[in-house]
């Protein structure tokens, strides 16, 4: 935990200050009842100071790792909330991304669909009108062959008798007709 | 006159007999009076028949002071006879002149004459020219007339 290495390294530099300075208290004064006093003193507010440091030490190791457990708390709450958020964002997006998937779909197929009908619609009515056109002209055409196929034919068929039968029914209906006043 | 003319009318009937029974009249009448060597043997059995068939009558019309006014004023009134042109899609042969010159008479008139004409076209039946005025009555008419129904048919045919 990279938090909590700075505070047992401060404690332990300040308890090597203190030794140090009880051997300099110890080194540098005449042996002596006050100085042994002193000593006794200091070692024992050195000790308190170590104890306290402990203590200290100690309590902000466990608040750290308090800490830790509620940032981990926290930011495990804050996963989940994000990726709560993620799955509902990201299944809102592909909702929508279905929904504008299935528009433009939709869309196309219309547009498509009332494409082709144009188109067929186009196809028919040429169709309509070049079958038309065709129907005129075979109707303009098939008394021609009617009568050309007829001239063929009767030419061939009939006799001078049937002939000039035709020509004497004609007669008598131009005479019906007064055709000779 | 018109007596002439219905004597010579008789047996013709068509406008190219009328030319050359003229021509046969005339040749015959100038021989009579004006000294031709032509004789009944120089003519034609069937045209000399028919000088025969004119008639004793006819001929005493005719000296050699008048015969060219009167065969001059039968001509001019043969040439004004109305002609009925007859157009049929065939070559009418000569017997079916004859019975078709005998109809014209007996049913329109005996100074009825006529001549025809071929038109292929016609398919069958006749056009007549009478007076300048045409009227179709051939099948090809019959035809254009019943175009629709023909091509009502025609359709219910192909339709099934």
């Amino acid at each position: 935990m990279p938090n909590n290495l700075p505070i047992p390294f401060f404690w332990v530099t300040i308890l090597i200050l203190a030794l140090l300075y009880i051997r300099e208290v110890i080194l540098n004064r005449p042996a002596s009842k006050l100085k042994a006093h002193t000593l006794e003193e200091a070692q024992q507010k050195a000790l308190e100071i170590i104890h306290s440091a402990i203590k200290k030490s100690q309590d902000i190791t466990s608040q750290g790792k308090l800490m830790d457990e509620r940032w981990k708390e926290n930011f495990q709450k804050t996963l989940d909330q994000n990726q709560t958020q993620i799955m509902s964002e990201t299944q809102e997006l592909f909702e929508k991304f279905e929904e504008n998937l299935s528009n433009y779909l939709t869309q196309t197929q219309t547009q498509s669909t009332r494409a082709i009908e144009l188109e067929l619609k186009a196809a028919r009515s040429l169709i309509d009108n070049y079958k038309s056109s065709q129907l005129r002209v075979v109707d303009e055409n098939i008394i021609a062959i009617l009568e050309k196929t007829l001239s063929i034919i009767l030419s061939k068929k009939l006799t001078l008798a049937d002939q000039m039968d035709l020509v004497y029914k004609a007669l008598e209906k131009a005479k019906a007709e007064k055709f000779f006043v | 006159m018109n007596d002439a003319v219905n004597i010579f009318l008789n047996n013709t009937f068509t406008t190219s007999d009328i030319k050359r029974r003229l021509i046969l009249l005339k040749v015959f009448i100038y021989s009579k009076f004006f000294g031709s060597t032509f004789t009944s043997s120089d003519y034609d059995p069937a045209d000399f028949s028919w000088l025969q068939s004119l008639g004793n009558g006819f001929f005493k019309q005719f000296t050699s002071t008048n015969a060219t006014i009167i065969l001059s004023k039968l001509e001019d009134e043969l040439k004004q006879l109305p002609v009925l042109i007859v157009y049929v899609p065939f070559e009418m042969p000569e017997t079916e002149f004859f019975r078709l010159g005998n109809w014209l008479k007996t049913n329109l008139g005996s100074n009825f004459i006529f001549e025809t004409r071929i038109d292929p076209d016609l398919i069958g039946g006749t056009a007549l020219s009478w007076k300048g005025i045409y009227k179709d009555l051939s099948l090809r008419e019959t035809l254009l007339e019943n175009r629709n129904q023909i091509l009502e048919s025609f359709k219910e045919f192909i339709n099934g």
